[in-house]
């Protein structure tokens, strides 16, 4: 149904998402960091990008920022580890539409994607 | 502070005179209010300001020691009969004490006293002192006064709806203040927010942790809409909304501090913070002073005696030792050992007991925040009290006193918002317009009492009635065939509660179930006796002291249960003829009595099984709770012992009819039964049972 | 180079709550390693107050399954919870267990809990970005019960989220107990 964008530098996540969101009947791309991510969005404009926040090169909250500016209609959700509340805090200020906890549940996604989708 | 060179007693010693002049204060000015003019007690109020002055000097605690100094000011030109002590002037005496307790609880607690509210209070009554006008009490900063200017805007001019939302995210969720953040920006986008708590600022600083939102909107969009977009937001468990009264400074002052919300304030057994507001607005509440208790002032007699069962236990110990070391043997090591035994075991008693004396401390101390509690809270209500203390010298143990604040706390509220009746009301029914409510406590034999008791409306049957048929909990026919003295213990029933609309004050109005199992695990119990359109009375009781009860072990299965003596009847010794069947159960006959027959397979299943021996006599103990007495099957008496009462840690509260442990002389670990809880729980069961027979089923 | 540091696995949050916490990468953090049934499960060294043999345990009825009963642990009562039977797992052996079945006695945030286990073999040294978190497919405990996995050499250890394996349950039957109140109005 959507396109989604999948973030994170950890290929095992995003092969986890991945079989989340095609389970739902979803189209995935990946990208591996925040330069990737911003990039693939341009090219791509997914429906929605579920972002994770600590990458190497640039990390989930610049990525965020970096996208919104460029397409403020940009959905994004970030995926988050616990004592990174501050960030979500930052990132749900910046625009973020909604976040997760790691380590997450499928139900969870699947809701989470569902809202911001339909 | 720390700069002064004080040691950590002269310190210790400091927090605890400055705490006993700030509760004399504020004793002194509740008396004041009910004798007005009278000119001893004014003096105590002086005094006790200029003691309090003296020491925040000599500590370094400049800003409260100024502030003192203001209202001393002032307290001179009363007694002196320049100036009259108004209700008004009262009312700003008593804010000056909270103000002052909050203050000393930061520094307390390790933290800085707030300068700039102490110096604006403090200017504030030195306007006072020297202007002669009275000012009204000034909403401090950041307290939670709402910014009234906006809220009467959008109400009378533009003629917005206002609402109050009561927003709260699931608490188990991680990060779940950014949820509420998260809420707070969806109704930021819907309409105007005019007041937030906690405050904006708080939520977007990661600093909180708090899970509860409770936001003034003015909105043109529809309720439903603002709630489905609220919905949008993940882990979102609860969302209320309610009108806020368009009318004058009071109401709005209700509106603007809900119930105890205290976003982020642990919420105490009941579900819900236990310090009330003070309506005045004010930031600090009557309920936040305290600096804790964390030490007992002790007898020095007391000490005495324990220094003397000490020494007696070293004379032992060397006995012990040098007999170890003896060439005695057999019998006469016996004997020896036999004599010294006897000797420790005396002196343990002792020393048990004097411990236990220097651990109890008079219920004063915990009913001394009570009087203030309901003056605001009868004044907040718009309900004339007279509220009663006595029995205040009454001794406790230290843990005790602890568990029943909570309790008693809400047991006040409810007194004061569901029972008591408003002034009009109460003249229409031919009563005196102020209400008088009691708080009693007093020995009888080995147990404490505590009541709160009131002559208001009395619970209200129909009601009653009508919530547990609602609920499920019982049939039409049951309850209409109960009488009114049982038709009250049902307010104790687990999800039951009659408030028709939630009460600001009290929240839901009931959490009596909460209550009773709290206080039933410490071997404690709660009554009700209630008359329509007379009052209401709780009975509340508890051991004297909690560690260590008397008890009668048994066994049953392969495990060892203690049923705490004070719950236990009698012992019999049966045999098959003495049981008679009735109403399809079974039952014995204790003295004149018909005692239904219990086996504890009924509550436990296999675990509980105990098997009846046919042709011999079997044991059965006849336990009673807070009504009729059962007969409980064992499988064996084992005997009476004292014994040592230890939690059963996060069991605790999750096993039925279990109420704690304890370690018996072998090592083992013996079950401590909770028999109140287990009679009822029986009862109900037997009922079922029986029920079921009857219809053949 | 960057000093490493001991840092514990579990986070206490403000509201006292424990939780999981994925350590960052040049954290280390100790594990004690323990079996359950061929699987190897690690918990936090900072929360392991003792390790014992399987005493007498005092069963206490009307408990759920996984609640093995209570002990006397030199003096205290504490609970002891079958963490085979927590996972759903089927029962040990009996004779193995009784020799090499321990039971490791954690300090939750108020309480002490002691978990049965089928034995306990060492303790690992872990680095923060090693854990990773778990797919369903690698481990049969529920996977609300771990915070993460460590690859160690050929062997995965799974980390527990101790928070959910001893109070989860309580939070279930709760939710159930709130549906009966519902709001009088």
């Amino acid at each position: 149904m959507a396109l989604v964008l999948v973030v994170d530098d950890a290929q095992f996540m995003r092969m986890r998402l991945r079989k989340l969101l095609e389970e739902e009947g979803h189209q995935v791309i990946e990208a591996g960091d925040g330069e990737q991510a911003v990039e693939a969005y341009s090219t791509n404009k997914p429906d929605l990008v579920l972002m994770d926040i600590t990458m190497p090169n640039m990390d989930g909250l610049t990525a965020l920022k970096t996208i919104k500016s460029q397409f403020p209609e940009a959905k994004v959700v970030m995926c988050s580890s616990l004592g990174q509340k501050s960030a979500v805090l930052e990132a749900i200020k910046a625009g973020a539409r909604d976040f997760i906890v790691k380590p997450f549940e499928a139900e969870r996604v699947q809701n989470v994607v569902r809202k911001q989708v339909g | 502070m720390h700069d002064l060179n004080l040691s950590p007693e002269e310190i210790k010693l400091f927090f605890e005179e400055a705490q006993e002049q700030l509760d004399i204060m504020e004793q002194t000015l509740l008396a004041l209010e009910e004798q007005p003019g009278d000119g001893e007690l004014v003096n105590q109020l002086f005094r006790a300001a200029h003691t309090l002055k003296g020491g925040t000097a000599t500590v370094g605690l400049t800003d409260m020691a100024h502030l003192t100094h203001a209202m001393e000011s002032l307290l001179d030109q009363v007694r002196q009969g320049s100036r009259e002590l108004t209700g008004h002037l009262m009312d700003r005496m008593l804010q000056g004490v909270d103000v002052l307790g909050s203050a000393l609880a930061a520094v307390a607690d390790g933290g800085e006293a707030p300068g700039e509210q102490l110096a604006a209070l403090a200017e504030d009554f030195h306007a006072l002192a020297a202007g002669g006008q009275d000012a009204p009490p000034a909403a401090t900063p950041g307290a939670g006064g709402a910014d009234w200017a906006k809220v009467s805007d959008a109400l009378g001019d533009r003629d917005l709806p206002v609402l109050r939302w009561q927003v709260t995210v699931d608490p188990d969720t991680p990060m779940a203040s950014v949820r509420a953040y998260q809420a707070l920006l969806i109704m930021e986008d819907l309409g105007e927010v005019l007041h937030t708590d906690p405050p904006t600022a708080l939520l977007e600083d990661e600093g909180t942790d708090t899970h509860r939102l409770t936001i003034i909107h003015a909105s043109e969009n529809p309720p439903e809409a603002v709630e489905a977009a609220l919905r949008g937001v993940g882990e979102i468990i609860d969302i209320r909304h309610e009108p806020v009264a368009p009318a004058g400074p009071e109401t709005a002052a209700e509106a603007a501090d809900p119930s105890p919300n205290g976003a982020g304030a642990p919420a105490g057994p009941l579900g819900e913070p236990p310090t009330p507001q003070a309506a005045s607005g004010s930031g600090a509440t009557s309920g936040d002073r305290g600096v804790g208790t964390r030490s007992v002032r002790v007898n020095v007699e007391l000490l005495d005696e324990l220094m003397n069962l000490v020494g007696e236990l070293v004379v032992d110990r060397t006995r012990l030792a040098s007999l170890a070391r003896s060439e005695l043997n057999g019998k006469q090591l016996r004997d020896e050992l036999d004599q010294l035994a006897g000797h420790l075991s005396r002196i343990t008693g002792d020393l048990q007991d004097t411990i236990v004396k220097a651990r109890m401390i008079p219920v004063k101390t915990l009913f001394r925040k009570f009087p203030r509690m309901v003056r605001d809270l009868s004044r907040q209500l718009g309900k004339r009290v007279n509220f009663q203390v006595s029995g205040e010298d009454t001794e406790l143990d230290r843990s005790v006193i602890e568990l029943l604040s909570d309790p008693l706390i809400h047991l006040l509220r409810n007194a004061l918002d569901h029972g008591v009746e408003p002034p009009e009301e109460r003249t229409a029914a031919g009563k005196p317009p102020e209400a008088t409510v009691r708080l009693t406590a007093y020995h009888r034999q080995s147990h404490i009492f505590v009541e709160v008791s009131d002559d208001g409306r009395g619970l209200d049957a129909g009601k009653i009635r009508r919530a547990v048929a609602r609920r499920g909990l019982m049939t039409e026919d049951q309850l209409e065939r109960l009488p009114y003295e049982q038709l009250a213990d049902l307010i104790f029933l687990p999800g039951f509660s009659t408030a028709d609309s939630v009460s600001t004050v009290s929240g839901r109005g009931v959490g009596m179930d909460v209550v009773r199992k709290n206080l039933e695990q410490v071997g404690g119990s709660i009554t009700v006796r209630s008359r329509p359109g007379e009052g209401t009375t709780f009975s509340i009781q508890l051991p004297l002291t909690l560690a260590i009860i008397q008890a009668l072990l048994v066994r049953i299965k392969d495990v060892t249960y203690a049923l705490p003596l004070a719950h236990v009847s009698e012992v019999l010794l049966l045999t098959n003829d003495e049981i008679y069947p009735l109403y399809g159960r079974q039952a014995v006959r204790v003295r004149d009595t018909t005692v239904p027959l219990l086996n504890p397979a009924h509550l436990w299943c296999e675990e509980g099984a105990v098997v009846w021996a046919e042709d011999e006599p079997n044991p059965v103990v006849v336990i009673q709770g807070d009504m009729e007495p059962l007969a409980l099957m064992v499988d064996r008496l084992i005997g009476e012992e004292e014994i040592v009462i230890k939690s059963l840690g996060p069991l605790t509260g999750r096993v039925g009819g279990i109420s704690g442990a304890s370690i018996l002389g072998d090592g083992r670990v013996a079950l401590i039964v909770d028999v109140p809880s287990l009679c009822r729980e029986a009862r109900q069961v037997l009922a079922r049972d029986n029920f079921r027979q009857l219809k053949g089923g | 180079m960057t000093e490493l540091k001991d840092q514990s696995l579990t986070v206490q949050m403000p509201d006292g709550h424990t939780q999981a916490a994925v350590p960052e990468p040049e954290i280390t953090s100790q594990l004690v390693l323990f079996t359950l049934s061929d699987e190897t499960y690690g918990v936090d060294i900072q929360r392991v107050r003792e390790i014992i043999r399987i005493p007498e345990i005092t069963r206490i009825p009307k408990t759920p399954d996984f609640i093995e009963g209570v002990i006397n642990l030199r003096g205290s009562v504490i609970p002891v919870v079958d963490l085979r039977k927590r996972f759903n797992m089927p029962a040990a052996d009996q004779a193995r267990l009784a020799e090499t079945g321990r039971i490791v006695v954690m300090d939750m945030r108020d309480w002490t809990i002691g978990m049965m286990v089928d034995g306990v073999s060492e303790v690992l040294r872990v680095q923060g970005g090693a854990v990773e978190p778990p797919s369903p497919y690698i481990v049969s405990a529920d996977t609300r019960f771990i915070a993460g996995v460590v690859k160690d050499g050929d062997r995965l250890v799974v980390l527990l989220d101790l928070d959910a394996v001893f109070f989860d349950e309580e939070k279930e039957q709760m939710a159930g107990l709130n549906q009966v109140e519902a709001p009088a109005g």
